[in-house]
């Protein structure tokens, strides 16, 4: 995406709206933490993802094992680092693709407009009527335990709200005079669709898809919890909740390190899609 | 409207509301509360309080879990027992004897008992009840494991003989099965009437919740020492622990080893633990690539610590396991000088090498997904990622590794095996060529003929010696990983004494159970 | 007019200067403004968008918002400073002694709430009872002539015309006889004859209860026939004050003469004058200043304008910031912008090939609001357009004049295929022409472009200029991408923008510099035929010049047909070589613009020309107004659509019967039961100017 000189600007003035509120401030520097966490755990993890110390087994937080070990030796503090990996990943990629395929269907569904919309949006309304963690478990019931069916799960659950979301910018915007005046100068639907208003709908995007990969993070740390589409030794960190449940008093650390980090990057990437929500509120009407 | 106005009316139609509300807390308040108000029938009545897993059948011919099976052990007897010590002693029967050839079995039975209805017991019931379940048509359990009851007979009112097909080492603890429960003749409905010989009397059974005994006074072993037992059901261990520490139960069977530990540094509780031969088997397949190359098998050996397994899965609780179903419970059988080479994981990646696994042997390992299993599975594949082997773990529920013989189909797996009285059992369904539950589809001849000697001769010495070459074969050249054999526990409140949990934990007896106030 | 103000100030502003806080620096937006308003007097304020106006209007009420500073300056009311007073004490002020009437009435009534309540909350705030207020609101509806007052009251407002709904705000504003009425633009977005009767309300309320009022606007006709004094606002800076009549007769400021001289007047047109754009841009409110204000744009600028000139009395009563202002006054210095050559034509535009040809066109669509609707057959149908029939020859410029709900607009994008015709057929060279877009193919497409109304949102916002004018070349115009760059350019040139333009965004550039482009880009493809629905109704009036120059100029080069549509007819006269007048999707009166200001009119036509306001406050007018709005267009009345409202109803005819088309000498067309020279026989022309206009005849 060619980013025009008028866009570079934005994104700066973005950034400092960003970095000017103390709650998105936060919410940034959260989730850009995370985002190193999952892009360069591998580096910094001082120890591996199954590496099991059995001398050291039931280890409270020391110099050592930062976060202390669990019932197998294994260190936790790497494994809630390398698990920032999986769960960003997934929950970043799933998001990304929701949003790409909800954005597809809400501008042509919004644009083409009449009984084509009404089906559309009927169909993902029945969608949106079950509750995201009841859709995640039928689909994966349905389909193999594997990365793909996860990633299905979240592109199936989180594409009608990026529709529903896009096709109301894309309803506002439709009638207006550029997008008439493309219509004359015979523009097909693909250039009508993604350069005249796509731009519009920028703003509620870039919100939805924070506000989803929020909701991601968690359907992904739930679904390990529930021990549906990972496989230990996996550290999902919902997986290490639900197996250090037990281990409540023998191994406490266990248990709250990876439910902390799944409400700290919650929280944080929710306060990053307010200050969001803030900067799409700047814009001038037109191109809200 | 004003806003006054607007806002007063909003007030008022709250009202009914909050108390609609109200109303809900009230009555939901009263109706728990109405539940702790029991255990206060009569005065000083002395009940034994236990919590255990909800129960799915009650016909003694067709219960399975410890649940079902205690409940049954109280209602009705056995004709023989087997104690703590995985000895056999007697209990409807009061004395046996073997003919010479071990073909003909004759019992002496307690006289002046009655059912609880009142019936006098008699060699009659007897011979019914073990009619009952080794009739071939029935589809029982037990229709199997008595194929080899020729005929039975009763010999006036107090004295019984089995007649066997072929000589069985181990027909007294056959005949001690878990649904060998003595019911009276002619019992219409064996689910329902709780109509048993045994030291409790079914009060009430309210099947979600409970069940409720008192002590059978005429109870020809004696009276029990408690008045009565009450049995709740829970669902959820956790919550049946919590109710022992806060004093609301006596005993609870079935704990994990997290649970144990953490009751073992409680207040108020004691613990129980029992070693028993149950385990888990880590098996490859034996009669299909990769498992068909000995050299592989040899690999996974050399590849698994069982120490470290033990200690670190089952904490150090029961014993370390070897290649064989046959653990030091079975002291006369068990073997310990059986060797297995030391952990070796480079031995182990050249012996990969040679068989052709060059880079990494990929192999799925499927187990059941409670329990320890992802504990052990995370383990070993720790282990083996170290001689090379890359193991991805797939944990599936109980219904469908068992339910859809998953189990008996996989290359490799983790299958969990429970205790028994006696060795040959897992010798003749586990692995015998062919056997119906020979998952790792292990066949040697050699093994076989061990086998088949052990399980039918009476001369014990020669079965020891077949026993003893069994778990060499098996440590040479078998396909089981048996990395622990392990304890299962239990915990009962301060004021309970005399209560010895068995490793079978159903079995347990209370009879002589007391509380102190 | 009024029976003329007193001579006791009521409101003095002194030295005002008021700026907003707006990127770290605060901007002036009112720059010492000093003016009276006396009791009684009609004070009008004059300006741009910019000027500063509404922030001046804002300052008295003391309405300005949180990010507004006053930075120096008094307003006295009756002798005491406004701004010297606290929140308490000016809500005593509110409503009592000053009042405000806004522009928009839709946002400025409580949706919630009936109208009656409304108006009797305002009251009570006096501490009247709720009967005697619920009365008192009956009386008022009845004093800014609502029909039936208590209907009005039950009503809320959205079940009211917006015409209503100012009179509304007018009886809210009035009520408790305030000394002082301040209104902000209270016509504007309002149709021409319902704008005429507001102001004649607003005449007579001033009369009656001898108010005074502060009334700002950018239309200089509303002014004219409102004010007794106005002063001209120019970049936060008061330019010119003076008597209404001398400041449109005798302007004193070359920035006054330019508004003047840029604005069409009723019967001027394009043959005979070009309209004198004044040139440049406003300055923003970041620039730094020195000097005059205007200079940059001044035809009379010299050395000595370097200094900031002062608001001079030139004469008594009439106030100027000019050094030149005695030249001017003697008229040795012409403070007109410089004059343009003509267009000329290529062809007579009457004679011409045809390019465009509507027969009986007719468009309907049916109201679909929920699914079943729009699975049902049956629903009601909105008539937008009902029989137009037109020709447009090239070089041809036609004016189509209508109000709200006139249909002129749809008829516009049913020409252009966004909107699906219904019934007739349309032939474009000759040629059937599809109705829809889908169906037309690429060279049709590029013989016909579209400039549209809205300014702001006829661009893509994240497209540079050149990509926007790029992409019909390339898509119509059949040129290459390589090929594209410098014809980019040329068509810059051809709207007179530089060609430093190119890589800018839309939001860079003024409204009017926006309307360039969107021609630009019209013109890409050669159109035959360019359709403008209203291009500037939304821009200044000082740019509005220079953009019809623009149109008239490229049209006259390139031969092509011209459609241009607006409410004003006073643009359109100007314009336009035929005009065609539509209401309720019919054609009343088509006739060349020479003939459209003089008798015989139609009854609609003679309506509208009574409306507009002269720019001229002595100017004369027939006073001919329309009773109730426009009906909808789902519901029709039938035989002549106009015999609701109709001031020259016959009877019976006009309900039962489709009037007929008669023709007039010259080839135009009157709609009307009424026969020809029976009109020319009761009808004298509409207006007459106190002064000779130049370029009408």
């Amino acid at each position: 995406m060619r980013v025009s000189p008028g866009g570079r600007r934005r994104v700066r003035q973005a950034l400092v709206i960003l970095f000017h509120q103390r709650a998105s401030a936060i919410g940034t520097s959260i989730t850009l933490v995370f985002v190193m966490a999952a892009l360069f755990g591998p580096l910094l993890a001082p120890y591996g993802l199954n590496q099991q110390f059995a001398s050291a087994t039931f280890q409270p937080p020391s110099p050592a094992h930062w976060f202390g070990t669990d019932e197998l030796g294994r260190d936790v503090f790497s494994r809630v680092l390398l698990g920032a990996r999986d769960i960003l990943a997934f929950a970043g990629l799933g998001t990304l693709l929701a949003v790409i395929l909800g954005a597809t269907v809400g501008l042509f569904s919004g644009y083409t407009g009449g009984l084509v919309d009404e089906i559309i949006m009927r169909a993902f309304d029945g969608l949106l009527s079950l509750p995201a963690m009841l859709l995640a478990l039928l689909l994966l019931a349905s389909l193999a335990t594997s990365d793909l069916s996860v990633i299905i799960v979240l592109v199936v659950v989180y594409t009608p709200i990026v529709a529903r979301v896009v096709r109301s910018v894309v309803l506002s915007v439709k009638d207006l005079a550029y997008v008439r005046a493309a219509q004359l100068q015979g523009e097909g639907l693909g250039w009508i669709l993604y350069r005249a208003i796509l731009p519009a709908t920028y703003p509620a995007l870039a919100v939805e898809g924070a506000l989803r990969f929020s909701y991601a993070i968690f359907l992904i740390a739930s679904l390990g919890f529930l021990g549906i589409g990972f496989q230990p030794p996996s550290a999902n960190w919902g997986m290490m909740v639900s197996d250090a449940r037990q281990l409540a008093t023998a191994a406490p650390w266990a248990l709250y390190f990876p439910a902390a980090a799944i409400a700290v990057v919650v929280v944080g990437v929710n306060l990053l899609a307010d200050g969001l929500k803030r900067i799409a509120q700047t814009l001038p009407e037109s191109q809200r | 409207m004003t806003t006054e106005a607007r806002s007063a009316r909003t007030v008022l139609r709250a009202i009914p509301g909050l108390l609609l509300s109200l109303a809900a807390v009230v009555v939901t308040a009263c109706a728990t509360g109405s539940s702790s108000a029991t255990n206060q029938a009569g005065p000083e009545k002395v009940v034994l309080r236990i919590g255990i897993q909800p129960i799915a059948q009650t016909d003694p011919a067709l219960i399975s879990s410890d649940s079902e099976v205690l409940i049954a052990n109280q209602v009705y007897d056995y004709l023989i027992d087997i104690d703590e010590n995985n000895q056999v002693v007697p209990r409807l029967a009061t004395g046996w004897s073997v003919s010479p050839d071990g073909l003909e079995y004759t019992f002496d039975l307690v006289q002046e008992v009655t059912f609880h209805d009142g019936s006098v017991f008699t060699a009659e019931d007897v011979v019914w009840t073990f009619d009952r379940l080794r009739d071939p048509a029935s589809g029982y359990p037990t229709a199997d494991l008595y194929s080899g009851i020729t005929d039975i007979r009763a010999d006036g009112d107090h004295q019984v003989t089995f007649s066997l097909s072929k000589t069985n080492p181990f027909f007294l603890f056959d005949l001690a099965d878990n649904h060998a429960l003595v019911l009276s003749a002619g019992t219409a409905f064996p689910d329902r009437g709780f109509n048993g010989t045994g030291p409790f009397k079914v009060a009430e059974y309210v099947p979600p919740d409970r069940i409720v005994m008192e002590a059978n006074e005429d109870y020809f072993g004696g009276a029990p020492n408690v008045d009565g037992l009450k049995i709740i059901f829970y669902a959820n261990t956790d919550s049946a622990v919590e109710a022992l520490l806060g004093g609301q139960l006596d005993f609870v069977m079935g704990l994990s080893t997290p649970q144990y530990d953490s009751l073992r540094q409680a207040e108020g509780v004691q613990t129980q633990i029992v070693e028993t031969n149950g385990f888990d088997a880590v098996r490859l397949r034996m009669d299909r690539s990769p498992g068909n190359d000995p050299r592989v098998i040899k690999a996974l050996n050399l590849a698994t610590d069982r120490q470290s397994l033990f200690e670190v899965v089952q904490r150090g609780y029961g014993s370390v396991g070897g290649s064989s179903p046959i653990g030091p419970v079975y002291a006369d059988y068990y073997d310990p000088t059986v060797e297995l080479p030391a952990r070796d994981p480079q031995a182990a990646r050249k012996l990969l090498e040679e068989a052709g696994f060059k880079d990494a042997l990929k192999l799925d390992m499927y187990m059941l997904n409670t329990g320890n299993y992802p504990d052990l599975g995370a383990a070993l594949k720790a282990q083996w990622a170290e001689a090379g082997i890359d193991v991805a773990l797939q944990l599936v529920p109980e219904g469908v590794y068992y339910g859809e013989g998953k189990w008996l189909d996989v290359d490799l797996g983790i299958t969990g095996w429970a205790h028994r009285p006696y060795p040959q059992f897992y010798l003749d369904v586990m692995l015998v060529c062919g056997a119906k539950w020979n998952e790792s589809h292990f066949c040697d001849p050699e093994f076989d003929r061990l086998a088949s000697l052990a399980g039918s001769t009476l001369d014990l010495q020669a079965r020891v010696e077949a026993y003893k070459e069994i778990q060499r074969i098996l440590a040479e050249r078998g396909p089981l990983i048996v990395p622990y054999f392990f304890a299962r526990f239990g915990a009962t409140s301060d004021r309970v004494q005399g209560l010895k949990l068995k490793p079978f934990p159903g079995r347990t007896d209370f009879r002589n159970v007391s509380l102190s106030p | 007019m009024t029976p003329g103000p007193s001579h006791i100030p009521l409101l003095e502003v002194e030295s005002l200067t008021v700026a907003y806080a707006g990127a770290g620096r605060l901007l002036d937006a009112v720059r010492e403004v000093s003016l009276i308003i006396h009791e009684g007097e009609t004070y009008g304020l004059v300006g741009e968008s910019g000027s500063g106006k509404t922030t001046l209007a804002l300052s008295v009420m003391r309405y300005l918002p949180r990010s507004a500073v006053i930075r120096q300056g008094r307003i006295l009311l009756g002798g005491s400073d406004l701004l010297a007073l606290d929140a308490k004490a000016m809500r005593t002020i509110w409503g009592q002694q000053i009042a405000f009437v806004p522009q928009d009435p839709y946002s400025s009534l409580n949706p919630s709430m009936r109208i009656g309540e409304q108006l009797s909350e305002a009251i009570r705030a006096d501490g009247i009872d709720r009967r005697a207020a619920r009365e008192r609101a009956l009386d008022l509806l009845a004093d800014v002539h609502l029909p039936d007052p208590p209907l009005i009251a039950e009503s809320y407002p959205h079940q009211i015309s917006g015409g209503m709904r100012q009179r509304v705000l007018i009886a809210m504003a009035v009520s408790r006889e305030p000394k002082l009425l301040v209104m902000d633009e209270p016509t504007t977005g309002l149709d021409t004859t319902t704008q005429a009767t507001i102001l004649d309300l607003i005449r007579d309320l001033i009369r009656k209860r001898r108010t005074s009022v502060l009334y700002v606007s950018h239309n200089l006709g509303v002014v004219a026939q409102v004010c007794d004094r106005v002063a001209v606002l120019y970049a936060g800076e008061l330019l010119e004050d003076a008597p209404a009549v001398r400041l449109y007769a005798r302007p004193l400021h070359p920035y006054t003469q330019g508004l003047l001289d840029s604005v069409p007047r009723l019967g001027q047109n394009k043959r005979r004058i070009s309209l004198r754009a004044v040139a440049g841009r406003p300055p923003s409110p970041g620039d730094t200043r020195s000097g005059c204000v205007f200079m940059a744009r001044c035809p009379l600028a010299i050395e000595l304008c370097k200094e900031a000139p002062a608001l001079i009395q030139a004469d008594k009563g009439h106030d100027t910031r000019c050094h030149r202002w005695k030249e001017i006054e003697s008229g040795s210095a012409d403070p007109r912008q410089p004059a343009r050559a003509k267009a000329g034509r290529v062809q007579s535009p009457v004679t011409g090939p045809e390019v465009l040809a509507l027969l009986d066109v007719e468009v309907h669509y049916p109201i679909r609001r929920s699914l079943a609707d729009m699975v049902s057959r049956r629903a009601r149908q909105v008539r937008a357009v009902n029989g137009v029939s037109l020709s447009i020859r090239r070089g041809l410029a036609l004016g189509l004049v209508g109000e709200s709900g006139s249909g002129k607009t749809t008829l516009a994008t049913a020409i252009m295929g966004l909107v699906e015709r219904t019934g007739g057929e349309m032939r474009l060279l000759g040629k059937l022409l599809p109705s829809r877009i889908a169906r037309r193919d690429a060279a049709t497409l590029a013989r016909m472009q579209m400039i549209f109304q809205d300014v702001d949102e006829s661009f893509v916002p994240t497209m540079s200029i050149a990509e926007i004018v790029r992409r019909p070349l390339i898509r119509l115009g059949g040129s290459r991408a390589d090929e594209a760059s410098p014809k980019v350019i040329g068509l810059l040139e051809a709207v007179h923008l530089p060609p430093e333009y190119a890589d800018r965004l839309p939001v860079q550039l003024s409204g009017g510099e926006r309307q360039r482009v969107a021609i630009a880009r019209a013109l890409a493809s050669k159109p035959d035929l360019l359709v403008a629905d209203e291009p500037v109704s939304s821009l200044d009036v000082s740019v509005q010049a220079s953009v019809l120059n623009l149109l008239n100029d490229i049209q006259a080069e390139r031969d092509s047909g011209l459609i241009f549509i607006s409410h004003d007819l006073a643009v359109i006269g100007y314009i336009s070589d035929v005009v065609a007048v539509i209401y309720l999707g019919r054609l009343m009166q088509v006739a060349p613009a020479d003939e459209v200001f003089d008798p015989p009119y139609h009854p609609y036509t003679e309506a509208l020309l009574s409306a507009i306001p002269l720019i001229d406050p002595k100017g004369l007018q027939e006073r001919i107004r329309l009773e109730g709005d426009t009906p909808s267009p789902v519901e029709i009345p039938s035989g002549c659509p106009f015999h609701t409202r109709c001031p020259r109803f016959l009877g019976e005819v006009c309900v039962t019967v489709d009037p007929p088309e008669q023709r007039t000498a010259s080839g135009g067309l009157i709609r009307c039961h009424i026969p020809l020279d029976a009109l020319q026989e009761a009808q004298r022309r509409v207006f007459h100017f106190s002064f000779p206009v130049e370029g009408s005849d």
